[in-house]
Parts: structure tokens; C-alpha cells; sequence
């Protein structure tokens, strides 16, 4: 632009003046501004058009995918449906609606569910597509693995929302879905079809090795086997799993087990201390395969805020508040066998159980009330014990979505198959990897009871039994409705230690309360905001397009 | 809720739902009032505004200096706003030819914040009255522990430990010059910038209240600057042809840029409460932000004016204006608009009719344009991420490479009527605007991964041009001097205005518009509706009895089946049996919309318009002899307030403060305390676990039962939370005394003034909120008259003194 500068001078020739102020008008006037003016790109971004250039610049853009998309899920969904409709973990005040089957649409938790894991998918889904689109000057193989990142985590999210809704919509172009975004649930089938697709996809493009915490073909191994396990006894009619599905599952368990170069930690309660997230350096956590990467102390959105939901008091966590009134379920306490006290320790707080790890500066906490248990796996210990990456609403912990110990226990499932017991094998053995870390004694024939005790324990809290229980609801539904219907579900109790460790465990005050859970508790009920916009939700599913 | 009342309740809850007693609440007759958190929170606060203004010049010269002093503390403790302004404007008539000038603004601010304002309200409310504000050795109180984990900060403390401060400088400024080129030629350039300067201070202290304490202080430090510029320059040619022509050709362009960045840092582990820059906190925990922006605007304009004996006029302009807010195929639109006026009373056959002054009608047509969306909507920018490898990139926003104007349309009529020497004047017009091109952030479901805040990795929806609505209306003007006679003079002024507005255009017919409020659909918008309509369930009643649970006709028998058995009504999809976990006697039972014998999304409906039918102001003004009275009233009529603050604190499960209210909630009572045996399934059951058994014993409250499991969901958007937002105000009375000259010229005094003035003295309505003021969430539209706390307006006294040298 221009300015004028006008010199009022006494003496001047007027038709002079003229001329030249004439001629600023008309050159603002007329000409105007320059084309460049109205052209404002972000100064403080890079834009979709620009970037995509380098290798480096794929990674920054496949990063944000281990965290923010899946806050909204880690913060208090994941455990509401993992453990907390399991009957594992509850708490009377908070989100009673899980543990007794009265969720409805309306929920507030179970909306968050819904849109962080289709948060996943857009953000996978838009990043794959810019990459596809836009990225030059990069490798075939580096722009493949990106894609295989994002393909690993729209698969787990769908794995995910499969086993939560049932049919589901797929969504593979958000761009595309706003034209027309008013569409048609997909058949659980096709869903499970459409992860196995994108977990082949991330198994043949991802790198065998990467920096620590980045996705590779191990993580994709791992995860798949899950799904074809978890497939495999879907649409079942007579109690069996199709034979060539556990095949598929065996097939990529045992590549992961045998050849991956992964490794259970040597402790178990080491899982969940901060030093050994998996992307800290020399922490060696070779047993995560995909964990969720909070920034210690980050901003919301990029931070894991389960420290005060999970943390009983503020004294085990350095003084930061904390409210967690989430409690061990009295069934899952009388479930733990006298001899798994490492595996009790690290997730549920016992009387007088001691904590080294936790106000390490006055020589460890140790736990003493014999009421309900509170949590303990997840709960970091303070400030002072974790490099003071600790605050309200702010655990430095990863969240693990597959650890080694899982896939260990989906190839012993998978090698029991449709059979009685399993009695020795590869899936024998590692099964009693994960047994024997936790100091357990041999199972010389593994049922599928065993299968279900070990799933259940090793993995409480850890937001996987309730998923475990709809996969075993595919081809035993009665078995599992049955299972859920004996549970005592909401009693308030008390315990008491035995010199050996084990609990004795009393219903005190609240009377036991049972469910009467029918094939319609099995899946939640779609959130009421979708149904609303979306008729298609009271529409029965449409087998998706592949395309091929 | 006082204390003793608080008590009661809790310890009956304690007894339905299992928790909610405590030892101290064992007998609430020993108990005093507890703390009146509001009390505590708010005060009258004073204001003092001095201004003073002078002026002078000469004929060539004219100046004007003013300089102002505003300090106001806030109703919220602790809070306060001091400014200070100056202004000087001066004017030139340098040559016959040429006048320049300029105008200079300079102001500065402090503000004292503690408590956001939107946050007052719901902060006081969610505090029990049995947390105290002090404990008796005088340190600040804080609630106890408790199951619940909800731990409700003492808000007066944190109000007067935190540091919430924010600091503005700014300097406005511009300067023109009038050029007479030629006769009847003028050029006018005007230049005008604003430079403004922000600091923000914000310090969280460590501090302990009972259970909630804080051990990590921190400190945030901000500034932020921001350059707007305009240039304009006109060109106006007018003339007189003949004796009855008049014509006035102007012609202009005009380009203005907004400039914005800013810079802010945070250090966390102070080592002393005490200083609060970041030099003081723990070099370690430094955290550092900025960003920066631009956006800009140019548009070109012509307009003419023509006269026809000063009876006919007729106006005509085209502009058109391009933003950088647009992609470049769509930055510019087109903005016509066209008048005509005929002065009635200036026609011949008018001259003897000397009661008319003043008749004129009006007639207009024109286009409007708005660009008022976030920058660079037609791109996709890539949000910045914080990962564990360092900051990662996200897409941020859906582009619309098509985004454009929004155009609104207006054409109006009117006339002007003046009466008995203008003692009466009129004025009447009636209009018709429709928008196009509705700009709006586009509504998708939530599984487009667009929900939940780019803070949470959402991509943001796309800007889209969504739809069309129209507002049709009238409005009219009436003021009068009622009496003028003897030094006293009385004069009012009406103005009323009846607005319709109808959304008549959407993507495709079928479009809706749902805008969710706390995760949950409160209003939607569709075609042939006004916009923002409220849309939840009809609560027909609560089931007293097990009677309640059954069908019936009119005549209140039960309606049966083939077999002859009584028909359930229609339940929750969720909760479809009569149980105490389910649905039981104190729960809400709700209107079955499209009688499919079960409550699901489909039995939403629209049950209430935030759109008022009509508003009206009414202003009054008396003077007599050296007093002047004056009276402003405003009011709107016939709209619908969703109160969300009351479907908050009126829950009665809540474990936080409750509204009073939720004493009354509903008790349920058996018949046979000795029953244990269900008539209707031979089961042994509790007794009160026999819904034959149990009927509601405060029957016709309003608030349900207490219940653990609310599987019914008593709170869904019902019509209980809508109320009539109907008002009538006294928004302003002044009511003032002017000295007698003959002793102010004593002092050498031109005029001395004194006056008190009050500001919303009153508001007259059945609205059970604050304030039934509402106005829009963010501005939106689609969310109108949704009550979430909003800060109340406040009385104002004012006692001034105006002094005239």
C-alpha cells in the first residue's frame, strides 16, 4: 500500500497540486491493491498443500496418531467398558450404569468411546489419504510404512468399536463422508474383514524394526492374530471357530513369538512404572507392541488424565488431588488364586501389601485398610518418584493397548482351538511364560476356563476382559451370558490377609446383586445424538462395497 | 440450601441410595447455617468515572481534548477495572480547498479477572454449604474428604490468591484530507490504524483448602499485539442541474489489514508464592507458545443520489469487497442495493394541510455481505500436535475450496409521518431479509471424527454455505410530547418490533441442524421452522402408583389387551421393566411421540422457540423546571429460555451443591411395611421392592426419585427445563437537578448538573434463572436462550455531577 504524504506550502502553483493529488487518487483509487493482498495462508501452520515433502515430515504427521485421538477413549471410557462392565473393577458413585447393564444412549462415557474411536479412523483416514496424495520425494518403502502406521490404527480402532456396537459404519474417505455423510452400518463381518485387510496391509509395509515405540510389523503380527482369533468364532452355530481362521491367528502369534526378537519384561509389576515406557530411553520394554504415548505432563488432550480417577488418595500419588473411588470388585477378588499374589499386588491394593515404588524418599507406602481394594496398577506413585512428571489429571504412564503377554496368551487360545484341553505345543509354552513370570505353577492341560482365568488376571485393568468376554459370546453365548448372569456384581465387602498372601474376602452391607444380561446387553446401545441424525442406525446393516 | 437443610437431605438420601450421610450431619438441628457461598462470592461493589472535555479553535481551527478515569470493581471479590482514556481531535480548514484533520484515542486498562465470569455462577452453585469458607484458626476452609472423589475448590480463596490480571494498551488513530478539486468535486483519503497491547498475568499458588490442595504453583505470562489498518479514499461529485436536479456520483476503495501474534510462556515449582514472573519458577518446566495471523479486506464502491425537487429521491450503489477469508476463485461478491423516497408533504396538493409536517415514503431493496469465518477455511491447515517425538502435525479442518459470501437480501418499506409541529412523529416500516449462503460450521455426526475440539484431535467440520432463512417483520416508532406547557414537558418514545424468522432453504430438504450442549442435542433446526428450535422429550407426568405404569383410556380405565390384561405404557428402550433398578415410582414417565409403545430418540420433538413473538423499549422523559426524569423500559414477549443451570443443580443425585428445590424430591413409601411376598409373581421380595407396594408420598413434586441407576434418565432435555423468558425491564432511570444559573455563574460556572441513575432497577417475570437476558452461546444462532450460568446483569447506581465551565 501506499501512503500520501501531502506538503501544504504557501506558494505553490494550485494546477500543479492538482495534477499530483489527481494522480495518488486515481493510482489507489483505481488500480487498488496488489493481487498478493487478499492472500493469507497460516503463518503459524503448514498447510496440507506443502507439506508431505520428507521423510521426517511423515513421521511428524503420523506422530499425533499414538496420542490425542485416543484421549477421549483413554480417559475414562476405555476402563468404564474394558473392566468395569467385566465386573473386574467398579465403583458405587461413578458410572454404576456399566457394572449393572443400565448404560444407555444417552451416556456420556459411552459417547466418548464413539467419537474418539472414529476420531481415529478421520485422522488416520485423512493422513493416509494427504500422504497418498501429496508426499514427493520420498521412498516407496517410507510412504508405505507411514500408511501402514495409519492402516494399523484405523484396524485397531475398528477392532475396537467392533466388539463394543457390533455393525459398525466404515469409513475410508472422510473427505468424501461430508458430501454425503448420512450412511449405512456395515455387518460385523464385513468390519472384521475390512481390519483384517488394513492389519495385512501394516504387516507387509511396516519396518521389522523402529525407534522404540513406533509401530512395526510385530505390533501388526500381534494384533492380527488377535483379530482372526477373535473372527474365528463369529457366526459360530455349533460352539466351534472356524478351523482356518485359528489357523491364521496361530500362524502370525507364532511368527511374533518365535522370530519377533520381543521379550516379556522380567517383572510384571515393572509394566507400569514410568521408567519403563517403552519410548524412554534404556527402559529395553520389549513387551509392548502398541501402547498409547502420553506426553508426561502435557497439555489436555495429549496427557493420560486417568492419575486421579485411578489414584485412591492423594497419598499415593505424591499429594496431587486425587478422587479415584474405583474399588476391586468382590468377584474378581475371590476369583484370584491363593498363589497369584504378584499379579493381585500390581493391580488391586491389599492389606498390608508394601509398595517400594510408591514415596520412594520415605521408603516406600505401605497399603493398610481392609475394606474394598483400590487400584493399583496404573497409579505411578508422585512427583517425587517419577522425575516429577506427576500432577493432577497427569500420568507420565503409556497406556497399553497389546502387550507381548497378550499375544503369548491369544497363541495358546488359538492352538486349544476347538479342542478340550491343550496339553503341550508351542501355545503350552508360551503360556506358561506369562504363568511363570507371575510365579503361577504348571497347568499340565490348559481349558479353556484356564484360558479365561489367565486372559482375566494378567490383563485386569488393563481394559481387555470385557472384549474378551464378546469374542467368547460369538460361539458360547449361552456359557457367557450364564457366566456374566452368577457374577456378584456391587457388593461391598472386606478382607483379610492369610499369612500366604491369599485374601479372605466378606460380603459386608450391600446386599450381592446379580444381572439378568440378555443377547441385546452384549453390544452397547449406539449414542442417542447418531440415532437421531442418522435413521440408518434403526436400519439393518448393508454389506460394505470393497471395491474389488 | 442452608446447612441444616443440606444435612437433612443428605442423611435422607443416605438412607434410599446407600452413601451421602456423614457423622457431623447425624443431628441437623445442632447445626448452623452453614456458608452461603453466593453471599460470600458476591458484593455491591462501587464505580467512579470522571471525564472531563474541552473545546476551542478558531474558524480555521477546531479542537477537542477529552480525558477520562473509569474504576469499577466487580460484584465477584477481588475483582476490579480501571481505565484511562484521552482523546484529542482536531480539525483544519487549511486552505478554501483543503481541510485536513485527525483523531487520536489513547487508552489504557487494567483488569483484575480472578473468576472467569462465565464460570461465577456454576462455581458458587456446585459448593455444599457445609464446606466453610474459613476454618476457625483462620485459614481458608475447604471440603472434607469424601467417597465421591468430587472435591469442589473453595472459589472466594482461589478468587483472592490467584493472580488473574490482564493489562491493554491501545492507540487509535487516523487523519483525512478534504480536497475540492473542482466545483463540486471532492476527494477525501483517510488513513486510521489501531495498535493494541495486551499482558495477561495469571499465578496459581500452592494452597491447601481441607481436601482440595494444589502443590505445584505456576505462572502464566502472555502478550499479544495486534495492527489494523484501513485506507479509504472517495471521490464525490455533486451537483444541482436546472433548478429541481440534484445529482451525487461518488466513487471510492477502501482496503484495510488485521495483523495478530502473540507470545506466552509457563514455568511450573515457584519457590515462593510471593513473585510471580517466570524467572522465579523451576527452569525445567518451561513451556513456551506464539502464533501469529493476518487476515485483509479491499472492496471498490460507487453510489448515486439524485433528487427531483427535493420530492423524489432515488439512491442506487454497487460495491463490491474481497476477503481473504475466500479462496481465490470465490473472494469477491457483488452488493447492489436501490431506494426511493417521495416526500409527500412536499406536493403541492399538501401545502394547506398544515397538521402533516412531515410524510414520506420509503421503498429500498439491498444486498449485504458477511464473511465473518475463521481464516483460511478454504485450506487445510495442519494443526501443531505435542507427541512424545516432539510436535507432530494433524489435520486440522476440513476445507471447502467453495466456501463463499454470505449474501443477505433486504427490502423494505416505510413511511415517516410527523404530526402537530412534530409534537407526534411516526415511523413505520415494514421489512423482508432473506440470507443465503448461510455460512456455518458444518453439523456431522459425531462418527466424521469432527466432535469433541481440535484440542482432542478432532478434525474440524468445513465451513460450509449451508441454507436460507428469512425474517419477515415490522417495526414501528412512536414518540410524542405529551405535554409541553408551564416549564414542564413530557415526552415518550415507543419502538416495537415483531420479528418472524423461518429457515427456507437447507443442503436438501431433509437437512437438519442439531447443535448439542454438553454432549447432548438441545436444539435443532430444519426447513419451515424458526431457527434453534428446542427439541427433547414431553414429561407427562411422574408414576405415583403402580397403577401409573398401565395404559388408559379418557375415562381413566385401564385399556387391556386381547387377553385382558393391562398394557404397560410406553418405557425407555434402556429400562424396559418396572424395577427399582429400572423404572420405578418417582421417575418421569415421557410422551410416547410416535405411539410405537417404547421412548426412544424418535419420540423427540421441538418443545419450545427461543424466538421472542415481539420486542418493545419504551422511553419516558419528564423535565420540570430545573428537574429531568427519565424512564427507559425494555421487555420481549413470547420466547422460550431452556434454563440448563436449573437441569444441573436441580439433579438430585448430584453429589455437589443442589438447588433448594431438590428438598422436595420425590419419597417413596410402602402401603404394607410387612409384605414380603409379590401379588403379581409370587416372588419374596422387600417389601418395598413391590411396586404394588410402594407409591410416591409426596405425590405432585417436580423433582424424581433418588436412585442409584437412573436408567430412565429422569434429566434428558425435557420441556421441565423450558420456561417462559418473557420480560419486562426497567433498564435505566435518571433522574437529575440542574442548578439555578443564578447561583452557579457565582462560581463562574456555565452549568452544574447532579443526577442518580439506576440501571436495571427491576425485572418484571416468571423466568426462575438469574437473568432471563440470555442471548447465544458463542454467539450462535442455533443456540439461543440456553441459560448455562450466565453472568447476571447488575443493578447500577450512579450519583455524577456534570460540570459545564
Amino acid at each position: 500500500m501506499n501512503t500520501i504524504n501531502i506538503k501544504v506550502m504557501n506558494k505553490i502553483n494550485i494546477i500543479n497540486q492538482l495534477v499530483y493529488i489527481l494522480i495518488i487518487a486515481v493510482y489507489i483509487g483505481f488500480t487498488g491493491c496488489s493481487k498478493d493482498f487478499l492472500e493469507r495462508p497460516p503463518q503459524d501452520r503448514v498447510t496440507a498443500d506443502n507439506y508431505y515433502q520428507s521423510y521426517e515430515e511423515l513421521r511428524t504427521s503420523t506422530a499425533p496418531l499414538y496420542n490425542i485421538v485416543w484421549f477421549d477413549y483413554n480417559e475414562r471410557a476405555g476402563y468404564s467398558i474394558g473392566d468395569i462392565r467385566a465386573n473386574n473393577t467398579l465403583s458405587k458413585y461413578f458410572n454404576p450404569g456399566y457394572y449393572l447393564f443400565t448404560v444407555t444412549s444417552l451416556d456420556y462415557n459411552l459417547l466418548d468411546a464413539w467419537s474418539s474411536l472414529f476420531k481415529v479412523v478421520a485422522q488416520s483416514n485423512n493422513t493416509m489419504n494427504n500422504i497418498a496424495e501429496k508426499a514427493s520425494n520420498i521412498t516407496e518403502e517410507e510412504k508405505n510404512g507411514a500408511i501402514a502406521e495409519c492402516r494399523f490404527m484405523r484396524g485397531t480402532a475398528y477392532f475396537l468399536l467392533v466388539r463394543i456396537w457390533g455393525n459398525v459404519m466404515i469409513i475410508e474417505d472422510n473427505i468424501e463422508l461430508v458430501e454425503n455423510p448420512l450412511i449405512t452400518l456395515n455387518p460385523i463381518e464385513d468390519v472384521y474383514k475390512f481390519i483384517i485387510r488394513d492389519l495385512e496391509y501394516a504387516v507387509q509395509n511396516l519396518p521389522e524394526k523402529d525407534e522404540a515405540g513406533r509401530l512395526t510389523k510385530w505390533s501388526a503380527e500381534g494384533m492380527l492374530a488377535k483379530v482372526y482369533l477373535a473372527f474365528s468364532g463369529y457366526g459360530s452355530t455349533d460352539g466351534t471357530r472356524n478351523q482356518a481362521l485359528l489357523d491364521s491367528a496361530k500362524y502370525y502369534a507364532d511368527d511374533v513369538c518365535n522370530n519377533s526378537g520381543m521379550e516379556l519384561m522380567e517383572n510384571y509389576e515393572d509394566l507400569f512404572k514410568y521408567k519403563y515406557n517403552v519410548n524412554r530411553a534404556g527402559a529395553n520394554n520389549l513387551e509392548s507392541l502398541f501402547s498409547l504415548l502420553w506426553v508426561p505432563l502435557g497439555p489436555w488432550g495429549a496427557s493420560n488424565v486417568t492419575l486421579s480417577d485411578f489414584a485412591f488418595d492423594s497419598e499415593v500419588v505424591g499429594g496431587v488431588s486425587a478422587w479415584g473411588s474405583h474399588r476391586a470388585s468382590y468377584d474378581i477378588l475371590t476369583t484370584y488364586k491363593a498363589r497369584d499374589t504378584i499379579r493381585l499386588n500390581a493391580t488391586y491394593m491389599t492389606d498390608g501389601v508394601h509398595y517400594p515404588e510408591i514415596n520412594q524418599s520415605e521408603g516406600g507406602y505401605t497399603f493398610s485398610g481392609t475394606d474394598e481394594a483400590p487400584l493399583k496398577k496404573y497409579v505411578p506413585g508422585g512427583p517425587d518418584d517419577n522425575e516429577g512428571m506427576v500432577a493432577t489429571m497427569n500420568s507420565p504412564l503409556n497406556t497399553y493397548i497389546l502387550r507381548l503377554a497378550d499375544v503369548y496368551l491369544v497363541y495358546a487360545e488359538a492352538c486349544l482351538g476347538n479342542s478340550a484341553s491343550l496339553t503341550g505345543g508351542e501355545g503350552w509354552h508360551y503360556f506358561h511364560l506369562v504363568r511363570n513370570r507371575a510365579n503361577m505353577d504348571t497347568i499340565q492341560s490348559i481349558t479353556f476356563e484356564d484360558i479365561m482365568y489367565e486372559r482375566r488376571i494378567e490383563l485386569a485393568m488393563e481394559w481387555q476382559y470385557w472384549y474378551d468376554l464378546v469374542t467368547w459370546y460369538y460361539f458360547k453365548p449361552d456359557y457367557i451370558l450364564n457366566y456374566i448372569n452368577n457374577q456378584t456384581r456391587g457388593a461391598g465387602y472386606s478382607h483379610t490377609k492369610n499369612p500366604d498372601g491369599s485374601l479372605d474376602v466378606t460380603i459386608v452391607d450391600t446386599l450381592p446383586q446379580r444381572v439378568n444380561a440378555t443377547t441385546e446387553d452384549i453390544y452397547f446401545p449406539y449414542p442417542e445424538s447418531e440415532i437421531i441424525q442418522n435413521p440408518f442406525f434403526n436400519q439393518d446393516p448393508v454389506p460394505y462395497d470393497f471395491g474389488d | 440450601m442452608n446447612l441444616r437443610e443440606f444435612a437433612e437431605y443428605r442423611n435422607e438420601k443416605d438412607e434410599i441410595v446407600g452413601h451421602g450421610a456423614r457423622d457431623e450431619f447425624a443431628d441437623p438441628s445442632i447445626l448452623g447455617e452453614g456458608t452461603n457461598w453466593q453471599k460470600e462470592m458476591f458484593r455491591s461493589a462501587p464505580m467512579q468515572s470522571h471525564q472531563i472535555a474541552m473545546t476551542g479553535g478558531n474558524e480555521n481551527t477546531t479542537f477537542a481534548v477529552s480525558a477520562g478515569y473509569l474504576n469499577q470493581d466487580g460484584i465477584a471479590v477481588g475483582s476490579n477495572f480501571e481505565r484511562y482514556t484521552m482523546k484529542l481531535r482536531v480539525d483544519n480548514q487549511a486552505r478554501k480547498w483543503l481541510k485536513i484533520g485527525t483523531n487520536i484515542l489513547g487508552s489504557k486498562s487494567n483488569q483484575i479477572i480472578t473468576v472467569e465470569e462465565r464460570n461465577l455462577i456454576n462455581t458458587t452453585l456446585e459448593q455444599t454449604p457445609d464446606v466453610p469458607l474459613k476454618n476457625p484458626d483462620g485459614s481458608w476452609g475447604g471440603p472434607d474428604e469424601n467417597i465421591y472423589g468430587e472435591y469442589v475448590s473453595n472459589v472466594v480463596a482461589e478468587a483472592l490468591l490467584r493472580e488473574n490480571e490482564r493489562k491493554n494498551s491501545q492507540i487509535i488513530a487516523s487523519g483525512y484530507v478534504n480536497i475540492n478539486l473542482l466545483k463540486g468535486l471532492v476527494l477525501k483519503s483517510e488513513v486510521s490504524g489501531n495498535i493494541s497491547y495486551s499482558n495477561r498475568y495469571y499465578f496459581e499458588p500452592t494452597y491447601q483448602f481441607g481436601e482440595v490442595e494444589n502443590v505445584t504453583n505456576s505462572s502464566d505470562r502472555g502478550v499479544s499485539n495486534s495492527l489494523y489498518w484501513n485506507i479509504n479514499n472517495y471521490l464525490t461529485y455533486s451537483n444541482q442541474f436546472g433548478n429541481n436536479h440534484n445529482l451525487t456520483i461518488m466513487l471510492g476503495h477502501e482496503a484495510s489489514e488485521s495483523n495478530w501474534e502473540g507470545l506466552s510462556g509457563r514455568r511450573r515449582n515457584f519457590f515462593t508464592n510471593t513473585i510471580h514472573e517466570l524467572d522465579a519458577g523451576d527452569f525445567e518446566t518451561a513451556e513456551s507458545y506464539g502464533y501469529k495471523g493476518s487476515s485483509s479486506l479491499e472492496s471498490y464502491f460507487g453510489r448515486m443520489n439524485y433528487t427531483f425537487a427535493d420530492k423524489y429521491l432515488v439512491t442506487a450503489t454497487l460495491r463490491t469487497d474481497g476477503s481473504s477469508k475466500f479462496g481465490p476463485d470465490k473472494r469477491w461478491g457483488y452488493f447492489p442495493s436501490f431506494a426511493i423516497a417521495w416526500k409527500i408533504h412536499e406536493e403541492n396538493f399538501m401545502s394547506n394541510i398544515d397538521l402533516i409536517n412531515n410524510l414520506k415514503l420509503r421503498v429500498g431493496w439491498g444486498m449485504v455481505g458477511n464473511q465473518n469465518i475463521p481464516d483460511y477455511a478454504y485450506g487445510s491447515p495442519l494443526g501443531n500436535r505435542p507427541t512424545v517425538w516432539g510436535t507432530g502435525v494433524l489435520p486440522q479442518r476440513i476445507a471447502n475450496p467453495d466456501v463463499q459470501w454470505e449474501s443477505t437480501q433486504a427490502s423494505n418499506l416505510g413511511v415517516d409521518l410527523y404530526l402537530l409541529q412534530n409534537r407526534i412523529e411516526f415511523i413505520a416500516d415494514a421489512y423482508l431479509k432473506q440470507t443465503d449462503n448461510l455460512l456455518m460450521d458444518m453439523e456431522l455426526p459425531t462418527y466424521a471424527g469432527t466432535s469433541g475440539g481440535d484440542y482432542t484431535g478432532a478434525i474440524e467440520p468445513p465451513v460450509v454455505n449451508i441454507g436460507a432463512i428469512e425474517n419477515k417483520g415490522f417495526e414501528f416508532t412512536l414518540n410524542t410530547v405529551n405535554i409541553d406547557r408551564g416549564g414542564f414537558r413530557w415526552t415518550t418514545g415507543l419502538v416495537f418490533s415483531l420479528n418472524k424468522n423461518k429457515v427456507v432453504k437447507m443442503t436438501s430438504d431433509s437437512t437438519v441442524i442439531n447443535k448439542m450442549v454438553d454432549g447432548t442435542i438441545l436444539t435443532r433446526t430444519r426447513i419451515g421452522d424458526p431457527v434453534g428450535m428446542f427439541y427433547g422429550y414431553i414429561i407427562d407426568g411422574m408414576f405415583n402408583t403402580a397403577d401409573d405404569f398401565y395404559m388408559k383410556d379418557d375415562a381413566g380405565n385401564f385399556i387391556l389387551d386381547d387377553e385382558g390384561n393391562r398394557v404397560l405404557i410406553a418405557l425407555p428402550v434402556d429400562a424396559q421393566e418396572v424395577d427399582p433398578t429400572q423404572v420405578w415410582v418417582g421417575d418421569y414417565f415421557f410422551r410416547d411421540i410416535n405411539g410405537d409403545t417404547v421412548i426412544t430418540e424418535a419420540d423427540r420433538t421441538y418443545i419450545g422457540n427461543p424466538n421472542p413473538k415481539f420486542t418493545f423499549g419504551l422511553n419516558t422523559g419528564i423535565t420540570y423546571r430545573n428537574f429531568d426524569l427519565s424512564v427507559y423500559l425494555n421487555g420481549v414477549y413470547g420466547n422460550k429460555l431452556y434454563n440448563w443451570t436449573r437441569r444441573k443443580f436441580e439433579n438430585p443425585m448430584s453429589n455437589r451443591g443442589v438447588l433448594k428445590s431438590v428438598k422436595d424430591f420425590a419419597r417413596i413409601d410402602v402401603y404394607d411395611p410387612e409384605l414380603t411376598v409379590d401379588p403379581d409373581d409370587d416372588q419374596t421380595k422387600e417389601p418395598d421392592q413391590i411396586i404394588s407396594n410402594v407409591y410416591v408420598l409426596n405425590e405432585g413434586t417436580e423433582i424424581s426419585r433418588l436412585t442409584n441407576y437412573d436408567a430412565n434418565t429422569n434429566n434428558r432435555v425435557s420441556d421441565r427445563y423450558i420456561e417462559d423468558g418473557s420480560y419486562l425491564r426497567i433498564k435505566n432511570v435518571v433522574l437529575g437537578y440542574t442548578l439555578p444559573d443564578k447561583i452557579v455563574k457565582i462560581a463562574n460556572i456555565e452549568r452544574l448538573r447532579l443526577y442518580v441513575n439506576i440501571q436495571n432497577l427491576y425485572t418484571f417475570t416468571k423466568y426462575t434463572g438469574y437473568d432471563p437476558e440470555v442471548g447465544s452461546i458463542n454467539q450462535d444462532m442455533l443456540m439461543t436462550g440456553i441459560d448455562n450460568g450466565r453472568y447476571p446483569s447488575q443493578r447500577i447506581y450512579t450519583f455524577g455531577i456534570n460540570v459545564n465551565f
